[in-house]
């Protein structure tokens, strides 16, 4: 697998949102290809169209104008639920997990998704909650009993346990503390740089983009700002 | 997705329906009320149906003939033609009607002979019945011989029932006479089931074997009447009744014109209900109240399937977006929430089934029917609303934590 190779590639996506009284294009002409090993922070003021563009790469939506591209496919013609369930992962700033769901049940469910027996899809989601520094004290708790923190690791081993190539996160910290939220970027980070999974980070936090490998910023649904590789 | 994520995917709607256990009760409860209501009033409309045919069956009406000013029923001198409606059933109704009596108008001058070899030939009075007349009809009794019934006269058979006296005198052969209507037709012969103690040429045969051979004219019925033996269907015998006689009424009216039988409209038929329709009015009222009550509550059944499924997936819509946003496709978010509401309300639906059937002692299986109604109803309305769930735009709900 090359490292360097183009996973998403992002063709002057336009989406719009209508409403009564008027459009408004939430992503505007966005162009970029986003590559494995790399860890990206997508960067901009509320409304400037983050989410809406990582719904696109999350294939939540498609864009009314341009192509998202997987692995040179584009998003418009592929099932896009097995898109989500096989190549991309989406970790949110709510955690998202499900409320009556333990701790490795969560972990285990893209698993179950993808129709693996129930024991080896505890054995991977086991490995999967140790890789994110959870132990086995955590597995049988539902997410009520655990910390933001914790809530998060378990979120990032189910996306890790998806064995999906991109990772996409909505504000991953925006509900941790400044120890748990860089610890968390420090993880996502080293999944981009030792396992090869392409990271989208989607943030307010300007701390988050100067661990990034690269950071977009964007302005009313335009990619504004592209810094350097700082990896090249 | 293969079937053992769908598999999986009950597995978790179980799993949810276990460790949320205040929610799930409170479904079964729904579930477990709306049947019970259901079983009370189908089984309510059930004993009142009962009952009303109770009361028909118990109900027996009296139906007579009368001339056109429902003064006399007897000498009436009407057509033969009338009671072939009846007896050639054309109208299905003699599953509920018995007891006919039709009497017909003597017929003088019968010659009758007991041998036909060598009697000397007699002459008597013939009438034609079809039931076995009591004593205070004719001022004497009648009686059947031993192995037959009075249904006998009803028949074709050409039965006859002569005087004591008479059959007293044959000898040899008790079996039967030999009657013709006079010296140019040929003598029939005619069994005998029975005798009276009236006058010793009076005899009395089958309405319809007299009919047929010893009448002298198509006017010879003296009197009609049958018992109309379940209530239920008077309106449909009177319905059949106003086309061939005429209806009572107050004012009196009479319609002239041809019958179905091209004759005209000379006599009334009388049919007294008594009190029927008072004992039947409250009853069909109640009934008719349920009737309504109850496809009302199937509707209402849609609507709390409906709202019950809403106020328990309300909450769950970012549950139903992370799955969506795990790549679980519509239709397999749908079934799960589909599955958790069937689950729940089908113990409910069991357990309200099995505390009526406890508590009410029923042993009506027509029930169970409507609560199968009830259930696909419940369901309907689920699964519009489990719809609503499936169709959630995860966008949205994303967007909603930017």
């Amino acid at each position: 697998m090359n490292k360097e190779e183009k996973i998403l590639e992002v063709n002057n996506v336009i989406y719009e949102y209508r409403n009564k009284y008027q459009t408004v294009k939430a992503v505007n002409d966005f162009s970029f290809d986003f590559k494995r090993g790399k860890f990206y922070a997508i960067v901009g003021k509320s409304g400037s169209g983050k989410t809406t563009l990582l719904s696109m790469l999350a294939g939540l939506d498609v864009p009314k104008e341009g192509s998202v591209r997987y692995s040179g496919k584009d998003t418009k013609n592929i099932d896009l639920d097995k898109y989500r369930r096989d190549d991309v992962t989406v970790i949110y700033q709510d955690f998202n997990l499900f409320p009556l769901l333990t701790a490795i049940e969560n972990v285990m469910y893209p698993l179950h998704l993808k129709g693996i027996k129930d024991k080896e899809a505890k054995v991977t989601a086991q490995k999967m909650m140790d890789s994110v520094g959870l132990d086995s004290s955590f597995h049988k708790r539902l997410p009520s009993m655990l910390s933001g923190g914790e809530q998060q690791r378990v979120a990032i081993a189910r996306a890790l346990a998806s064995e999906a190539s991109v990772i996409l996160a909505d504000e991953p910290t925006g509900n941790l503390d400044s120890e748990n939220g860089a610890n968390i970027i420090g993880l996502l980070k080293d999944l981009a740089h030792t396992k090869n999974y392409c990271v989208i980070v989607v943030t307010h936090d300007l701390g988050i983009s100067s661990d990034a490998d690269q950071v977009l910023s964007m302005k009313d649904g335009k990619l504004m700002l592209e810094e350097a590789d700082k990896k090249n | 997705m293969g079937k053992r994520a769908e598999l999986y995917i009950m597995k978790y709607g179980m799993t949810n329906i276990l460790r949320n256990m205040p929610k799930s009760i409170a479904l079964i409860a729904a579930a477990l009320v709306l049947t019970i209501s259901i079983c009370i009033i189908s089984q309510t409309i059930f004993i009142q149906r009962q009952s009303l045919e109770s009361v028909y069956t118990q109900y027996s009406i009296n139906v007579s003939i009368m001339d056109e000013f429902c003064i006399d029923s007897t000498n009436l001198r009407i057509s033969s033609k009338y009671y072939d409606i009846i007896s050639q059933n054309q109208y299905d109704i003699m599953e509920y009607i018995k007891d006919i009596k039709v009497r017909s108008i003597e017929s003088r001058g019968i010659r009758y002979t007991f041998d036909l070899n060598g009697e000397e030939q007699l002459t008597g009075t013939v009438t034609g019945l079809t039931y076995l007349p009591s004593d205070d009809e004719f001022g004497y009794s009648f009686g059947m011989l031993s192995g037959y019934s009075e249904s006998v006269l009803l028949g074709n058979e050409a039965v006859c029932i002569v005087p004591n006296t008479m059959l007293e005198k044959m000898t040899g052969q008790k079996e039967g006479i030999f009657l013709r209507q006079s010296e140019f037709s040929e003598f029939v012969e005619y069994k005998i089931v029975g005798t009276h103690e009236g006058k010793p040429d009076d005899i009395f045969c089958s309405f319809s074997s007299f009919n047929e051979n010893l009448s002298r004219d198509e006017y010879n019925i003296y009197s009609f009447g049958f018992l109309l033996s379940n209530a239920k269907y008077n309106e449909n015998v009177a319905e059949i009744l106003k086309k061939y006689f005429i209806e009572p009424s107050i004012s009196g009216a009479v319609t002239r014109k041809a019958n179905e039988l091209k004759l005209p409209f000379r006599y009334a038929y009388v049919m007294p209900k008594g009190n029927l329709d008072d004992v039947i009015k409250p009853i069909e009222s109640d009934i008719q109240k349920l009737m309504i009550v109850e496809p009302f509550l199937f509707i209402l059944s849609v609507a709390t399937g409906f709202v019950v499924s809403l106020l328990s997936t309300k909450n769950r819509k970012a549950e139903f977006a992370i799955m969506r946003s795990l790549g679980t496709g519509k239709a397999m978010v749908f079934f799960e929430a589909f599955f958790e509401q069937f689950i729940l309300s089908l113990i409910g639906i069991l357990l309200g089934i099995g505390v009526f059937f406890v508590i009410y002692q029923s042993d009506t299986v027509l029930v169970l029917w409507k609560v199968l109604i009830f259930f696909a109803c419940y369901m309907f309305g689920t699964a519009i609303s489990v719809l609503n769930i499936a169709m959630i735009n995860v966008m949205k709900i994303m967007k909603s934590n930017e």
